[in-house]
């Protein structure tokens, strides 16, 4: 059922290099294009660090895999379509969407997900892939089959000098937007008492819990966070890329190899990782057009072969003993 | 022993298949120490687990204060003002020594319970290192801030797991004399050990677990006076 959307998967680079002839290690050595790339590579690693740091601090917190979580993200990207459609602005849908987003993911994690808190990560897989398919499918008889647009914001639709390179405005908003969120998250959990209990809860679940800290409050926040931050991601992105069914298992699969890659449930993780497959993600498309996927394997597979918990994973405890 | 506080009551546990855990019942009088000794493996850590709900008895009954708290959830029970500094110490290695003891706070009822100044004044080792990340600090050091971590909660009781295992002597001998001022404090405890002389300076009460069973109660004078009951259940 996923393969009429496989085809718009590779609708994520909406601007084809200007001249597909050339080879892609010439094009590189254009500073102009270089740049470009770049700041590319650098506004979808902000995406997929908006959407991997919930999967990842959930993942920490809970031990839970959560599948589902591009869900929200493609379900904020229609919530968007629909409030664009209704003449909304875009700045509205950047209000709305992310907390209707939350709002559903909290409740599907509640009314379903919880059931497979205790069941290990092969039931929660089993659980949240269905929910994958039924969240397709739901957009699909609502929305239909078809890639649809969500216009840019007009204050941000013109091109930017960026020293002496011209790079349109909106991009450099998601990558602002995706700073914003690396320095406020930072902040919130180096130096608030919220961000003290999840580290705790992150390393050492079982002993937070002796010590009164009820973790499942802890978690019940920072899942609303999670999801109202791929909603986020969901909204940016929509300009970007369009809306689609499947738009959430296309991203998915980078967001858990970000996620894998970075090390469970640290932000300094999640950052790596993001940056490391976005550039890897879009430099690998340029390069070896055919292998793009692969190159981001290969990555995955370097990490890992050298560090097997990822590159800057939560420092654990073990409980036990 | 109906004025206790702590009452464990016919309690049953199984870690996996393995029956750890076979009827054990045990009562920790306000205001006393009682230490539970025995052989690794005895089950003295899994009793603990079992009190605090960290793993889940098939059977029996704990109650606190009067007040029947086996069904609670683990943080409930730390609420209820029980403090349990754990055999591995369990600093979060995330947290400076400061948010170590700052997630553990829990303001005394009356007013005047342990603060975290209180803590800094009474443990300047530990106020030294205050910005340091837990995962820096010695053996010694991180039981001195798993019992302030404890006693920042203000507990009622606090469970303490074999405080001194592997530290040095100098630190063992800063440790028993913690839990001998906790002691005269008012503080109650129910303390495993395996150090024998710490344990029977201190405790006015002694339950001597073996396989998962109570082997053996009576006074720390009683146990030194009984050869048999040191070598077979604790061999000492
Ligand atoms: N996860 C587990 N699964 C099965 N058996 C266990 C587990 N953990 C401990 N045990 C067994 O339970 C018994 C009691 O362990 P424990 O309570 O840690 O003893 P103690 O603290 O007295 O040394 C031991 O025989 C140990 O081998
Ligand atoms: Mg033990």
């Amino acid at each position: 059922m996923m393969s009429p959307s496989t085809s718009v998967i590779h609708r994520r680079r909406p601007r084809p290099p200007l001249d597909t002839t050339i080879h892609g290690q010439q094009m590189l050595s254009d500073p102009q294009f270089f740049a470009e790339q770049f700041l590319n590579s650098l506004q979808f690693s902000m995406l997929l660090f908006l959407l991997a740091i919930g999967l990842s601090v959930v993942f920490g917190l809970m031990d839970y895999l959560n599948l589902s979580h591009g869900t929200i993200y493609m379900f904020a990207a229609y919530v968007a379509f629909s409030i664009a459609q209704l003449g909304g602005s875009f700045w509205v849908a950047l209000a709305v969407a992310p907390v209707v987003a939350a709002a559903v993911g909290v409740s599907l994690y509640f009314l379903l997900l919880k059931r497979a808190e205790t069941g290990g990560h092969l039931t929660q897989v089993l659980l949240t892939v269905g929910v994958i398919y039924m969240g397709t499918d739901l957009i699909r008889i609502v929305y239909g089959d078809l890639p649809k647009g969500v216009p840019q914001p007009e204050s941000l639709s013109s091109a930017v000098n960026l020293f002496g390179i011209l790079y349109p405005a909106y991009r450099l908003f998601i990558i602002a937007i995706g700073l914003l969120v690396m320095i406020v998250l930072y902040f919130a959990l180096e130096r608030t008492r919220l961000g003290a209990l999840v580290r705790a809860g992150v390393d050492d679940r079982a002993t937070a819990e002796t010590l009164g800290i009820d973790i499942g409050k802890v978690f019940a926040l920072v899942f609303g966070i999670g999801t109202y931050l791929a909603g986020v991601a969901g909204v940016v992105a929509a300009p970007v890329f369009g809306v689609y069914p499947g738009m959430d298992v296309s991203i998915i699969i980078l967001v858990l190899i970000v996620v894998v890659v970075g090390g469970l449930g640290s932000l300094k993780g999640v950052i790596v990782g993001s940056l490391l497959i976005g550039f890897a993600d879009t430099f690998g498309k340029i390069l070896l057009p055919q292998f793009a996927m692969m190159m981001i394997y290969l990555v995955m597979a370097l990490v890992l072969i050298f560090r097997p918990s990822g590159l800057m994973p939560a420092r654990r405890f073990s409980a036990s003993g | 022993m109906s004025e206790s506080l702590l009452h464990v009551d016919d309690l049953h546990t199984y870690l996996g298949d393995s029956y750890v855990i076979q009827g054990v019942s045990l009562a920790v009088p306000s205001g006393k120490v009682v230490a539970l000794l025995g052989r690794n493996g005895a089950g003295k850590t899994t009793t603990l687990r079992s009190i605090m709900r960290m793993v889940h008895p098939r059977r029996g009954r704990v109650t606190f204060d009067g007040r029947d708290i086996s069904a609670l959830a683990t943080f409930e029970i730390a609420r209820s003002r029980i403090s349990f500094v754990q055999e591995t110490r369990a600093i979060f290695p995330s947290l400076s020594v400061e948010e170590n003891i700052a997630v553990a706070a829990r303001p005394a009822e009356n007013g005047n319970g342990w603060t975290m100044q209180r803590i800094f004044d009474d443990f300047p080792n530990l106020a030294a290192r205050r910005r340091n990340g837990g995962s820096q600090l010695s053996g010694g050091e991180q039981q001195m801030l798993a019992i302030a971590r404890a006693l920042v909660a203000n507990p009622r009781l606090m469970l303490l797991d074999e405080p001194s295992e592997g530290l040095a002597p100098l630190i063992v001998r800063q440790i028993a004399d913690i839990i001998g001022n906790l002691k005269r404090a008012g503080m109650t405890m129910l303390l495993v050990e395996q150090n024998f002389v710490l344990a029977t300076e201190v405790a006015d009460h002694i339950v001597v677990l073996g396989k998962g069973r109570v082997r053996w109660t009576g006074t720390s004078e009683e146990l030194r006076k009984s050869d048999e009951i040191r070598h077979t259940w604790l061999g000492v």
